[in-house]
Formats: structure tokens, sequence, C-alpha cells
């Protein structure tokens, strides 16, 4: 199975559990395409192409999937495309058993040198940041 | 908790570390510093996701490392699941309150955080 393969039915599946998950979401009011706006976003190159192979998409940007209205909603349409970016860094992650000692220790040091410091300040600059 | 953690597998930070990580790391704070609230909010559901699905694969490298300290990996791939799911209904609200330009890059925040875990993994 090809990568974008086994990527289209990850997604597939999280998509079905979202559009469970996420029903609520749907309903409320004044979301972007209910009020005028076509809700539409730029997802960025990245988020392009991990929403790319999220379903097959016309010209227009609508999805073909039965399961499309679930696209309707540009809250779940980020997390289905945030997601699948995640899965790709998962995906690229080294074999631990691979690595050195010395690589392990870096990727586990680099990673507490940049939550250690950072993560409270990232966290406090959103909630400064958000209007909700 | 990640203290302890990063101290039992033999991986507390250096400065060679911190450095390694500088431009990446720079170029989220700066973005961060700019308060735009749904790139913020989805940049943090976007790596609250990530940890939960990280902490694992973390576990795995220190359990490689010789340690059994794991505090900190099986806290946060329990707790932050619910954080994720937070962040998306926070994220929610914000679009509802603040609908953006069809033309915005929303994943400004996420394409940045991306490439420092890529950092993180794999330094250049």
């Amino acid at each position: 199975m090809k990568m974008g393969e086994h990527t289209f039915l990850v997604a597939a599946k999280e998509v079905a559990s979202l559009v469970t998950a996420r029903r609520g979401l749907w309903e409320t009011p004044n979301m972007p395409g209910q009020n005028g706006s076509n809700g539409s976003h730029s997802l960025g190159s990245t988020a392009d192409m991990s929403y790319a192979v999220a379903g097959q998409t016309h010209a227009d940007g609508r999805l073909s999937s039965p399961l499309s209205s679930a696209f309707a909603n540009p809250t779940v349409e980020m997390e289905i495309a945030t997601t699948a970016i995640i899965n790709e860094l998962m995906d690229a992650l080294p074999d631990s058993k691979r690595l050195t000692s010395e690589e392990r220790r870096g990727i586990i040091a680099r990673y507490a040198s940049v939550l250690e410091g950072n993560f409270i300040y990232w966290m406090t600059a959103t909630v400064i940041a958000t209007k909700a | 908790m990640m203290r302890k953690f990063a101290l039992a597998a033999n991986a507390f930070p250096t400065d060679k570390d911190a450095l390694a990580v500088d431009n990446e790391l720079t170029n989220v704070r700066q973005f961060l510093g700019k308060l735009s609230p749904v790139k913020s909010v989805l940049m943090m559901a976007f790596f609250e996701g990530f940890i939960q699905r990280f902490m694992a694969y973390l576990a795995c490298l220190a359990a490689d490392q010789g340690s059994t300290e794991f505090e900190y990996t099986d806290v946060h791939g329990v707790c932050d699941i619910e954080h994720t799911e937070g962040l998306y209904k926070v994220l929610a609200a914000e679009i509802a309150l603040a609908p953006s330009d069809s033309d915005e890059d929303l994943f400004e925040g996420v394409t940045l955080l991306r490439a420092l875990i890529e950092q993180i993994i794999r330094p250049s």
C-alpha cells in the first residue's frame, strides 16, 4: 500500500469519528459559511498537501467524498488537516532501536529544551490573543 | 516532571541542544507575538495533538536510554487528549467571533511549529 493510500484510509476513519464527535459544533451559530462568508480558508502549503490526501478534491476545492458535509465546518476541516500533518510527522519518526544513544539523547534533550522554556509562555500568549 | 524525565534519560539539555533549534524556535516565538487568535489556537491544538501521539515514542527513546522514569510521558499521553479537545472548541468559538479572510494562511503557526518539531527530530 502506498503511503498516500494509507494516509487516505487513516484520514477517512478520522473523518468518520469526527463526524460523530463534532456534530454539535456544526450547529454553532454564526460560523463562516453560515453568515454570508464562504467559509473557505487558505490552509497553507503544508496543510494543503496533507489536506489533499484526506479526500478527492474538485477544482473549486469541494470534496467528492460522501463525507464531504463534514468539511463544511472550518473547524472540522482544520482538525482533519492538522491530524494528517501529525500522522506525517509520526510516520517519519526514526526507529528508536536504530538510533545511537547520542541520537536518542539529542531528541529528548532538544524536545525538553523547547518545552521547558516555552510551553507555558506559548499557552499564555495564546490565552492573551483569544477573544472568546 | 519533564526535568525528571530528561535527567533520568541522561538527556538534560545543553547549550548545544538549545542552539540546534534556535532559529525555528525564534520563528515560533515571533509568530505567537503577533497575538493572532485563530492561528495561535490552531497551532496549540496541533501541538497538543502532536504531543499526545509523541509521548509513546518519547517514552520508547527514554526506555532505550535505560530510563525507568515515565511519569511525564504517562501523564501527558492521557491529559493531552482533553487539552486537544478543549483547544478545538476554543478554535470554533474564535472563528465564529472573527471569520478570517479567505486568502489568509491560518496554518502559519502550524507550519512554523512543524519545522521546529522536525528540527528537534532531525537537526540540520
